[in-house]
This record gives structure tokens, sequence and C-alpha cells, in this order.
């Protein structure tokens, strides 16, 4: 079973989009601000995790950033999430290297193809 | 028995007796000739058969009849006489016995007979019997011989025929009983027989006509003789048709005639004819004496000839011999002379006169040259010794030379002798040959070799004699002096050693002379070679050698030749080059022409002609220059032209040309006569040069000049100029006013000093620290924006400044500085920069909304469709299928708005210049079959059906594929929105055009359709068809402007046909290939231009793209084409790919600024003519005006002004050459001066006659008449004008000063376009006028006088 990290600060986002994840069949652990994501990803080293930009205490991209400068998550692969349609957003989640990026409101069917294209890599 | 004896004796007696006269009886029977008896009466009573036949009678006849009738009359007198006698003694005489006598034919003619006649007795009567013997053959024979001798002796006698001939005719005919005579020969010229000598020589009409007479073969007698060669007889000439001398012959009583030809070797000579009384039988006797005679007659042609050609020959070889030079003798074998020729008799004179020695004919030769060797002369007693030997026999021949020396002279001789066989006994010939000039000749041989030698010495060059040997090897038996000077070495040392020659060739040329050596000697053809001599002083010598060769017999070859220093001649020659080469890369056309033919035909032009004029070479020789000519060229100078060339005189003019391609060209041409030795007119040499730039320049700087001027009196900035000092040199009114200065007195004074003397802060300003300065002191521009100046009233102001070197020759001699008052402008920079700061952080603020905004609104929107979608699920899963319709209601309502929020996003991305488009390449054909299936469920829902229709050849493109399904998507959800139980189809085609590849996408849908009103609104933002339709089919109205701006931003568009009820069809036409940077145009559809090729272009510069609108489609109203750039750069490549014939300029442009794209377009000689009128919402006239701009116009766009302004500058184009007629010369002047300021030709006239005489030199385009004139005034000028078929059209405005009187309008309406009043117009009234007339002049009919009735003051219209 795929252990996933959803970092998500919205109550109704990471309840609604964990729940499906799990009926899905992954393994979903939930971090709620920057700093937590980065702490969750260093103790529980998830397969893959799914990164909300606006966060609160630490940003997407800063925490993105920190898990991949870390020795033990910098393998770690990140999609971003992002209610930003600017397209700068896109090229600022890659150049922080997001593995890949996904527009909110979320299509549950292509996040999980996305999901699984990383995992099976 | 005794008379038995006698009986038998007188028996035998009787028998005797009967036997002799039976004898008696058989002899006189068959005697030849005759015997006759007869009595002594002289009655015959006998006679033979013979003397029948003799006589002509039967013996019947004659019996009985006096002898006498056989006599000839006269001696029938004697024989009556001898009988009478015997009667009376009885003594018979008989006078004719033994005698030849002629008798009598019973004919009449004569019978010649030899008679004797004896007498017997009987019964005593006395008879005489006779013996006639006929003698005429034997006398004919006689006659013959006679006949034959006597002529034997004339022809021998005779030294010619001619001589000849008339005695030998005479004998003949005598002799031979002729009664005429004829000798002919042949005239081998005419190729006919001619009477030479004839007989009797009486006058008669025969011997008239026979003299006159010539025959060719076959004609008449002698001519048939000739034909035949042989005898011809005419027994009658009566009866001979041939003869033509019948009448004249008849006359003469000649019946019968023969000829004989005159043969020699076989071939006929002549002829000899006879003609007799009587009618003669063919006689064969008489043929061979005739035949015999002209044997001897031939004989004697034949001798005669011989003798003549003897004689000839012995006259020609004693001429030759005596014309001889040399002196020749024949001696006898004693030595003794026999016979000499004239040389030697000449030379035998004059030894004899001073020698005293006798060598004349007689004189023994060899005792002349023995005495003479006995005085010591050896070679006189070689020449007896050799004159012996050859005598002898001893040898056959001998030959000496000798020299004879007069006191005088000296001569040579050589003497020959040569032994031949004379007439049986030893005969030698001497010859003697004066060989003086011979030896001289030699002599001066020996010294002409010497004198050439000498010469050969003397020429410059060298002579020499080379001998080239089959192993190319060189010896020069021969070498003149010359080598010295020539090569600089010594002759004795180079035909020493022929190697030096060699060495003493440039290396470089070495191997020319070489080979032209060795190929001379292939052929033996003359050897010609130039090179340069490398001299031992290190100089060149240019040579040209050339040789005649020789083959020697040992195979080896001799050149016979010289080497001439031709250093000068090359130094000429390679003048002439450099001139002609100078010639061809001047920059003047130069052609020449020639006088001497008529109308001086060129025969040169040079390459820098060819290029300035467009003419090649080949097309203008032959022609006279005058092509260059054409519409604009000034009679004038053409006429100058002509009066130059009339008398051969040099002249300069400026005159318009044009090239070969109708390019007009401003050409300074300067013609030359060339004169020969005798000072008459051959050619002349004409410069040209293409001065077009010159005088373009010149019309700039002028321009500028003025518009300098211009500039400083009416620009708001001031303007000083100072020197090196900083002293003021100038100050415009602008300086003066911003400065409160009296500008009398601040020349001179220190501009620092005046108003740059203090910091802001009032603290002085020291000039050493002063940065205008340093414009002076580094000759670069100062631009400064943080000085103060100070006003003459103790205030300052901040100022802009640029301070410009002057510069001249590289040195700087001063400075202008420009400056302006910015306190306004400063005041007005820091609002705009508050403005620009406070609208910096709205727009940020803006983005930031919008970006947290679209947050915000998307997290709960993830929520609301995220859990609606789970409990769809849920309630799948759980079998609570009723909830299903309302959780999908949720959704679908998340859904648009979602959709509205990202809508919003993108068109306000597309607003703030965010939206970005990503290229890529795509398979067309792929995305469409993406969308399809992704619209397909969206169809279906109103029962739709989907049609895609993809080209085959639609391929890939290059664009942002999202973007493209975006707007496929949007046009077809939209067809399946409003059609139900319809068809959409989406067809795709690829077409190329404009050398672009465009795709169009075509929806097409059987809808509710729009109706006019909805589909102009149709691509606004927030608006659909109406608002019922938002009601009814939803969507946020912000699809299609979508659509709209993705179309653009690719560089596409969209467009939509349709009509209420009947569907509608979007087209969205994208290119293939999106350039990555098209910058966002808004209204493109009107950008393009009109289709109309031959219209002027107008270039409309602006970056305004509503501007750019507005003047398109104002320009395409006036005719024009038009062009469009959004700035300086774009405008001056389109100015330059287009030459418009007006260019609207913005001011305020990105990039390169409209004051700069002015003056680069007046600054390039191509566009500096094109006018310029600058539409700007800065109001800067002056500097528009000063920078060469034709008009002035200020933004907003007032449409009226612009048309105006467009006719203004047309006129330049509608004309170039006016005809003023007016008798005042000051109205002509000041008409002159507004027409000459834009470059218009004008001719002036005093008068109507005058102006006629000059309007047939060139046709003006505008007349401008006065009416009142002397000589002819401006209505009979108009009245013959419009007679003239080509005249009928020019436009003729009258200026008149007079008021015109109803009747005088009536007469000049229709015949001229317009009346000013000349005390009142001024100078753009007219001009105004003018161009409208001129500019509806060639866009219209002449108008029409109703539209002119109405009238004012000064302008009045009829």
């Amino acid at each position: 079973m795929n252990k996933l990290l959803l970092v998500e600060d919205n109550e109704q986002n990471w309840d609604m989009l964990s729940r499906r994840l799990k009926r899905r069949g992954y393994e979903v652990l939930i971090a709620t601000d920057g700093q937590q994501g980065v702490q969750r990803a260093e103790l529980d080293h998830p397969d893959l995790i799914l990164m909300d930009i606006s966060l609160p205490v630490m940003d997407g991209w800063e925490a993105t950033r920190q898990i991949l400068a870390h020795e033990g998550t910098q393998d770690i692969p990140i999609i971003a999430l992002t209610a930003h349609a600017m397209d700068t957003d896109r090229e600022k989640s890659l150049a922080a290297g997001c593995k890949d990026y996904h527009t909110k409101p979320v299509e549950f069917d292509r996040l999980v193809e996305q999901i699984e294209a990383l995992l099976q890599r | 028995m005794q008379m038995k004896t006698l009986t038998d004796e007188s028996q035998r007696a009787l028998v005797a007796l009967r036997d002799s006269e039976e004898r008696y009886r058989v002899v006189a029977e068959t005697a030849s000739d005759a015997l006759i008896t007869i009595d002594d009466q002289s009655r015959i009573i006998y006679v033979n058969p013979a003397a029948e036949r003799i006589f002509g009678y039967p013996a019947a006849e004659l019996i009985g009849q006096s002898i006498t009738s056989l006599m000839q009359p006269e001696l029938q007198d004697r024989h009556r006489e001898g009988l009478r006698r015997y009667l009376e003694t009885g003594q018979p005489q008989i006078p004719w016995t033994g005698v030849e006598v002629m008798g009598r034919h019973r004919s009449g003619s004569p019978i010649p007979l030899e008679i004797s006649f004896g007498k017997y007795e009987r019964e005593g009567r006395t008879y005489f019997t006779g013996i006639l013997r006929d003698v005429t053959r034997r006398q004919a024979a006689q006659m013959r011989w006679d006949a034959q001798h006597r002529v034997t002796r004339i022809l021998a006698e005779s030294t010619s025929l001619e001589q000849a001939a008339p005695p030998m005719l005479e004998v003949i005919c005598r002799c031979l009983d002729w009664s005429a005579g004829e000798l002919w020969t042949i005239d081998a010229e005419h190729q006919q027989l001619r009477c030479m000598s004839q007989y009797p020589q009486t006058q008669s009409a025969f011997s008239e006509a026979t003299r006159r007479s010539r025959f060719r073969p076959g004609e008449g007698l002698p001519g048939r003789i000739w034909q035949n060669a042989s005898p011809v007889w005419i027994e009658s000439i009566a009866s001979e048709d041939l003869f033509q001398r019948t009448a004249t012959a008849l006359q003469e009583g000649l019946h019968s005639g023969i000829g004989v030809p005159i043969m020699i070797d076989g071939k006929v000579y002549g002829a000899i004819t006879f003609f007799d009384r009587k009618a003669l039988p063919f006689d064969q006797e008489r043929i061979d004496q005739l035949v015999s005679v002209s044997l001897q007659i031939g004989q004697l042609v034949e001798r005669k000839q011989a003798e003549q050609e003897r004689q000839e020959m012995e006259r020609f070889a004693v001429g030759t011999v005596d014309g001889l030079a040399s002196q020749i003798a024949i001696i006898d074998e004693t030595g003794e002379i026999l016979a000499t020729n004239r040389a030697w008799r000449e030379f035998a004179e004059t030894n004899q006169a001073r020698d005293s020695v006798g060598i004349g004919v007689g004189a023994n030769y060899l005792q002349v040259c023995d005495h003479a060797a006995g005085r010591h002369s050896a070679e006189a007693a070689e020449v007896a010794a050799g004159i012996r030997a050859v005598l002898a026999g001893d040898r056959g021949h001998f030959e000496i030379e000798y020299p004879c020396h007069a006191p005088a002279q000296k001569r040579w001789f050589t003497a020959r002798v040569t032994r031949f066989a004379g007439a049986g006994a030893t005969r030698a010939v001497i010859s003697h040959e004066n060989i003086t000039h011979r030896k001289l000749a030699e002599a001066a041989l020996v010294l002409s070799e010497e004198r050439m030698q000498r010469i050969a010495a003397n020429v410059p060059g060298l002579v020499f004699q080379a001998i080239r040997s089959s192993d190319r090897q060189l010896r020069l038996p021969y070498i003149s002096e010359g080598a010295r000077e020539l090569l600089e070495t010594d002759t004795e040392q180079i035909a020493a050693d022929p190697q030096k020659l060699i060495d003493a060739i440039h290396p470089e040329d070495r191997v020319s002379f070489d080979q032209s050596m060795a190929e001379a000697a292939e052929d033996l053809r003359p050897w010609k070679w130039e090179g340069r001599i490398q001299l031992p002083s290190g100089q060149h010598r240019w040579v040209y050698g050339a040789a005649r060769l020789q083959k020697l017999p040992t195979g080896a070859v001799a050149y016979d030749g010289l080497l001439i220093d031709i250093t000068e001649r090359k130094q000429a020659t390679e003048e002439l080059l450099l001139l002609k080469v100078a010639l061809e890369q001047t920059n003047t056309g130069i052609v020449i022409s020639d006088a001497r033919q008529p109308d001086c035909p060129l025969i040169y032009v040079n390459r820098p002609f060819e290029q300035l004029s467009g003419y090649s070479a080949e097309e203008v020789i032959g022609r006279n220059c005058r092509f260059l000519q054409g519409r604009g060229t000034e009679p004038a100078a053409v006429s100058q032209l002509r009066d130059a060339v009339r008398n051969g005189t040099e002249c300069r003019v400026v005159i318009k040309n044009y090239r070969k391609d109708g390019a007009l060209f401003w050409n300074e041409l300067r013609i030359s006569p060339v004169r020969d030795h005798l000072g008459r007119l051959t050619h002349f040499v004409g410069m040209q040069n293409d001065i077009t730039e010159r005088i373009r320049s010149e019309k700039t700087q002028r321009r500028l000049a003025r518009y300098n001027k211009l500039l400083l009196e009416s620009t708001a900035e001031g303007i000083y100029g100072m020197d090196l000092r900083g002293n003021l040199t100038f100050v415009n009114p602008s300086a003066t006013a911003i400065l409160g200065l009296d500008d009398s007195d601040v020349l001179g004074k220190s501009a620092h000093s005046l108003m740059h003397h203090s910091f802001p802060d009032g603290a002085p300003y020291p000039v050493a620290d002063c940065p205008i300065f340093r414009a002076l002191e580094t000759g670069e521009v100062v631009r400064l924006e943080d000085q103060v100046f100070w006003r003459n009233d103790g205030t300052s102001f901040p100022v802009a400044c640029v301070a410009s070197p002057i510069i001249e020759d590289g040195e700087v001699e001063g400075a202008v500085v420009a400056f302006s008052d910015i306190t306004e402008r400063l005041r007005t920079q820091h609002d705009l920069q508050e403005a620009k700061d406070a609208a910096e952080i709205a727009n940020q603020a803006k983005s930031h909304f919008l970006a947290n905004m679209s947050h915000e609104l998307r997290t709960p929107l993830n929520a609301v469709l995220g859990y609606s979608e789970m409990l769809q699920e849920d309630a799948q899963d759980l079998g609570h299928e009723e909830l299903l319709p309302d959780l999908q209601k949720i959704h679908s309502a998340g859904r648009h708005l979602l959709s509205l929020i990202n809508d919003l996003l993108d068109l306000s991305k597309i607003e703030a210049g965010k939206m970005t488009i990503y290229n890529e390449t795509f398979d067309i054909a792929t995305v469409l079959r993406e969308i399809a299936a992704t619209v397909e469920p969206l169809v279906r829902i109103n029962q739709n059906r989907l049609e895609v229709k993809i080209a085959a050849e639609v391929g890939t493109m290059y664009a942002d594929v999202t973007k493209v399904k975006q707007l496929l998507y949007n046009l077809l959800s939209n067809a399946a929105k409003f059609s139900s139980d319809g068809e959409i189809r989406l067809t795709v085609e690829r077409d190329d055009a404009d050398n672009e590849s465009w795709i169009t996408f075509c929806v097409a849908d059987t809808g509710i359709g729009m109706t006019d009103e909805q589909l102009d609104r149709l691509f606004q933002p927030f608006i659909q068809a109406d608002d019922s339709t938002t009601r009814r089919f939803g969507g946020t109205g912000l699809g299609l402007a979508l659509t709209r701006r993705f179309c653009q931003l690719m560089g596409g568009e969209v467009s939509v046909r349709s009509e209420p009820g009947c569907g509608s069809v979007f087209t969205i036409r994208l290119p293939t290939a999106q350039s990555p940077q098209v910058p966002a145009i808004e209204n493109t559809e009107d950008d393009r231009t009109t289709d109309d090729e031959g219209a002027p272009v107008a270039l409309v510069v602006d970056d305004d793209p509503a501007a750019r609108d507005l003047l398109t489609r104002f320009f395409r109203r006036q005719g024009f084409r038009v062009e469009l750039a959004a700035n300086g750069d774009e405008a001056l490549v389109h100015a330059r790919a287009h030459l418009p014939a007006v260019i609207t300029l913005d001011v305020m442009m990105p990039r390169l600024d409209g004051w700069a794209t002015l003056a680069a377009l007046k600054a390039d000689s191509q566009l500096t003519d094109v006018p310029v009128i600058m539409l700007t919402v800065v109001n800067e006239k002056g500097i528009g005006y000063a920078l060469g701009a034709a008009e002035y116009l200020t933004k907003p766009i007032d449409r009226p002004r612009l048309a105006e302004v467009l006719r203004k500058l047309r006129i330049q184009h509608l004309v170039d050459n006016v005809l003023v007629i007016d008798d005042d010369e000051v109205a002509r002047a000041s008409v002159r001066k507004v027409f000459q300021d834009l470059d218009v030709f004008v001719v002036e006239a005093e008068n109507g006659q005058v102006a006629l005489d000059r309007i047939g030199e060139k046709p003006p385009q505008l007349i401008l008449l006065d009416l009142v004139m002397p000589v002819m005034d401006g209505f009979e000028f108009l009245d013959h004008l419009r007679k003239l078929p080509e005249m009928q059209d020019i436009p003729v405005v009258v200026l008149t000063a007079r008021d015109l009187t109803p009747e005088e309008r009536t007469e000049l309406s229709g015949k001229v376009e317009q009346v000013f009043n000349k005390l009142s117009w001024t100078c753009e009234d007219l001009l105004m006028e003018l161009r409208r007339i001129l500019s509806e002049f060639q866009h219209q009919p002449p108008p029409n006088q109703h539209d002119l009735a109405e009238s004012s003051d000064e302008v009045t219209r009829i």
C-alpha cells in the first residue's frame, strides 16, 4: 500500500481528498502547514507528497525546497496542488522541484493518473 | 609471046596499078591529114574523110567548090593572086607549101594547118593535090609550153605574187586563148576570197563586179574551187546557178569559165579563174595547163614566204648580234676577222683611233694579240694562246677575265672564244664583254657591306645574325656595336658568349623569348618579340625584337634581325592605357560624338556613362545623344546645347535628363569641340555628371537654412551660440524672452556670467566648473538636466540644456546651446511619476487581487465539487439513486462557477497582457479527434449529430494546442447548445495564401441563428445574443469574447455568418506556423490594403491602432492604397519599399519617434521629396516645418482639413510647367515666385501673341492669363488657344484687375477654369485654388459651368 502525504490547510479539502484517496486504496498522511509537511516527510517517509501551495507557517514552495534539500526526503516525488491559475504558478512549481502540478479544483481521476504515473517510476 | 609478056606485063602493071591505086585509096581514106585535090581553076575535085572532119563539111558540099572557101579571107586574096599568075604564066606557084597557114572551119573558126601541095597532070590538065595537116594540137601544145615557159619566167623574176600576177594572167590569156583571167587569194582574217589581179585591166561592169566580189567557201566559181580544193569547169555560165556574176559576164560575152586552186602545203591558198566567150566543152588538157600554172604559183608563194622568213631570221639574227653589248667577231683559222657585230665595230673604231691598231673585218686578231703580248701584256699572250688552242681543236672553249686600264678609267673585260664549224672551214667566235659595271658593283657591294656595318653600328639598337642550332644552342656570327648601348655590355663579350645575351633578358621574359624563337623557327615565319632587358645596373629596358629566318643546310636556323629599345614607346602606351582605364574609372560619363557625320552620332561612351544613363554602349552608339532628353528637359538648355553644336563652341549646361528606365536626373553636361590640325570640327567630347544628389542636397541645404532660421525663431527653446571663450555669438528670440534679456547688448558677453553665474542655492558657480564648457573642451555634445539658469531679474529656473560643439575641419570653433525652462516639465514629471507609481501599485493590487480571488474562489469550489462527486459515488454505492439528480445539480453549478472564474481569469490575463502562448507542433487530425470525443456527449444532449470533415492535407501546425482545443470546444459546445435535432459540422481545411499557410476551422450548426444586431455584439465580453439567451441557455457570455482574443493572440481571426433560424457558421483561421512574437493588434480586418495597384500609396505611421484604422479608411476613400507602420523603423522600411505619394507621421511612437523618422525620411535622397504630414497631439509646428514636414496637423484628426492638405500637396504631382501671360512685369514676377518655390517650371509671356509663339515649345500644364494686354489680349488668346487641338485641355486661370461684365463672364465661361481678382489674391489662396482645380482636372472631366455659378468677392467661379 502506497503512502501519500497530503499537505493541505483547508480542512474541507484535506478531509474530502484524503477520503477519496483512501477509497482508491492509498494510505494518506495529513499535514496542515508547510512546517508540518517537512517534518512528516522526514518522519514517515511517504512514497509521494501532494503539496498545496498556499499554506500557513511555511508556504508550499519553501516546504518543497526543504524536503528536496533534505538527504532522506530528496527522492520523494511531489505534486503541487494550487488554486493559483496563473501560468507563473505552474512554472514556479516545476522550478521548485515538483515533479507535477495540479490545479484546483481537483479533477480526481486525472490526479490519480498523475500519482500513479509518478509511483510507477 | 611478047604480047603475052606485055599483056602479062601490062596485066602485072595493071594489077600493080590497081594495087597502087588501092593502097593510095586506103592511105587517103584512113589518113589523119586532109587530102584535097583541086584543078587548075582551084575547084576541089577530091577530099578525103579527114578533110571532111577537119573543115566540117561533107565531101559533097566541097566537091566543085573553090578551095578558097576553106581559107581565111586574107589568104583567099593571096590565093586568087597566085592562081591568076599561074593561069597567065602556067607556072604554078604554091605559096603555102611547108608553111603554116590558117584554114577556116565551116563554123568560121580558124584551123592552123601545115600544108604541102604537089602538082600532077593528067589528060592535059594540071591538078594539085595537097596534104593539109591540122596542127591545132601541136600548136596548142606549143602554146602551152610557151605559156608555161613565159609564166615560169615571170614568176621567177617576180619578187612577189602581186608583182607576178598581172603579166602572168596576161600571158595565160593570150597564150592559152582565154578572154579573161583572175587571181584570187584567201583573206585569212575574214575567211573570204578576194581578187588580187585580173586581166584584161580594162574597165567593165564585169571587172568591177569581180573587184568588188568576196567569196566564201562554196560561193561562186572561186568559192567552189576553195570548197572542193579541185578545179571547176563551167561549160555555160548562163546555165550555172552558182555563178554570181552571170549578168555582167553575159553582158561581157563570156560564156564559159574554169578555175583551179592554188595549193600550198595541201591547203587552198587561192585560185585562178579564166573565162572564154565560147562555150567550151570540158577539156582536161586545158585544166592540166592551168593546174601546172597554179602549181608554179603555189611554189612561188611558198618560196617567197620561205625567203621572207629566212630574211627575217637573218635580220633578226643580225639585229640580235648587233644589239648585244658583247663585242663579237668571227675569225677564220688564220685569225683573220671575217665578220663583226656593231659593238665590235664601235670598239674597233675607238681602238683604231686610240691605238692605231685595226681590228675591223680583214684584220688579223691573232696578230693583234701577239702584238700586244709583245708589249708585255700577259693577258694578251694568254688570249692568243687560248685562241690558238681553240682553233687547233685542242679545246672547244676558252674564257678569260682581264683588266684593261685606260689612263682615265679602270675597265674589265671577259674574252670568250668558241669554235664552230663554219661552211666547211674552221671558224671561231670571239666575244668580249665589258664587265666593268659588274666589277664596280662587286666593289660597291663590298663597300656597302662595310657601310651597312657602320650603319648597323649606329642604329639605336642592335643588329644581329643569330644561328640557332637544332639543339637550341645560339651562336652570334654578327652583332652590331649597338649591343654596347642597348645591353650595356661589350659587343665582343656577347659575340664570344651568346649566353650573355640570354642572360641579359629579364628572367620573367626568358621563357617567352625562347618560345617565340622556337615558334618562329617551326615554319620560318618572321620572329617578333617584346620583352625586357635587365641591365647590369639593375634597371629594366623594354626591347622589341624582330628577325627574318632562314633555314641553313645544317638544319640550324639563322635569324637576321634587330633589337630596338622601346622603353619610351612602352611608357607612352602604358600612359595611354592608364588614361583609358582612368576614363572608365572616373565618375564622369564621357561620350564622344562624330561631328562630321550628320546628326553627330555617338562613337564612344564610357562605362560610367552606361551606369549613369542606364543605356548600354551598344544601344546608343550611332545615335544622337538627345535620347537623354525628355518631357521635363528645359527647352532653353537644349537650345543652348544646339547653338554650341552648331557653332562648334564649348558649352556647359545643367539639364534635366532621363535614364533609360525613365528616371529623371540632373545632368551637368559639358561639351567641348575637338578640331583637327586644319581647325575643322571633327568631334565633340561630352562630359556628363549626375548632379541630382548635389542639386537635391543644395535644395535640402537651402531648405535647411530656411528651416534653421525658422527653427531658431519659432522654437520655444532658448538657443544661443558661443565662441571658444564662452562669449555669446547669437541668441534666439526665445532665449532673450526666457532670460528677460535685451538682445541688443548681450552679444560678445560671457554666457556663463550672464545666466549661469550661480548654483541654485545662490553660491557662485566658477566658470572652470561649468559643465557646458565641456562641449568646447572635448568637442562632444553635453546634455544637462540638473542646472539652473538665472534670469536678468535675479530669479532662477531649472533648465534642460544641450550644448553641441561647432566643429569645422576637425577644430572646435564654438558651441550652440539649446535650453528650455523645465519648471513645468519637472512638475509634470513629478506628477506623472506619482500617477505612474499609483497606477503600478493599483495594477499590482489588481493582479494580486485576481490571483487571490482565484485562489479563494477555487478553494471552496474544490470542496463543493469534490464532496458532490463523492456523494454521487456514495449514493450509487449505497443505492440512494433518488439523491443523484440533486447531487449532479450541485456539481454542475460548481462547474459552471468554475468555468466562469476560469474565463474571467483568462480575460483579465489577456487584458493584463499576461496571457502566454505555448507553441508546439501537433497533428491537427489527432487533436480534432480528441475534441470530437470530448464534445460528443454535449452534442448528444440536444439530439444533435456531429460530423467532422478533415481534409487530407491538413497535416500539422505549430500553435498553442490547449488554446486551439479551447477555441474549438467553445464553438462546438455553443453549436450544441443552440441546436437541437440538428447537425453540427466541423470542417478543417488548409489554404495557402499570401505566402502563408493557414488552417481554417469551420463550425456550422443548424441552430437558432442570430440577427444582424446580435451579430454586431457577438464578440463583446459578457454579452450573449440577448438576455433571454442567457436565461434560456446559460453560459457566461465570455466564451466568444475569449475565442476572439485567443485567435488574435495566435495571429488568426474568427468570423461568423448567421441568419435567425438558419443556424450559424463560425470560422476560425489560424496560421499553421505562428511566429512567436505577434503583437496583439486590434481591428485587423481593415488593415489590409486596397487591391488597386495603380493607386498612389499613402503611408500611415502611427502606433495607435485606432488612428491607423481611421486614417486607412480616410485614405482609401481618397483613392489611395494604404501602407501601415506602427513605428519609425517600420515607416522607413515601408517608405523605401513603396515610395508613397504622401506620408502621415505621428510623433509619439515607441523606438524611432516621429522627429527622428521625419529627419531620416528627409535625409534619404529617394524620399526627400515625399510630402510628410505630421499628425500628432504634440503641437510643435516649428520643429515639424523645420525638419521638412509639408503640413502639420494636430490630433484629433480633422478629416476635411486633412483632405484639403492632401489636395494642396498633390499639386506638385499635377503640374511642373506653368505659362504665365501678363504684360505687367511685377505681376509676372510675383506669380513666378510662387511657383518657383514649388519647383515648378515657369514660362513667361508678355502678351497673347508671345504666349502662342512659346506654347509650341512645350505645352504647359497650366496657364495663368491676364485679360488686358497689348498686341493680343486674353480673350483673343483664348480663342486661338482653344482652336489648337493639343491645347484644348490645358486648364486656364484668369488673373485680372478688372471687374468683369456679365457679357465677359459669359464669354469666358467654359473656356477658363477660374477667375481671380489680381488685386486681392494671396499666395495661399491662389495655390489652394490651383491645387483644387488641378486635382479636379486630373480626376474628373472639365467642370460643368452650372456647378460654378456661385461667386464671391475675390474668387469667382464661372
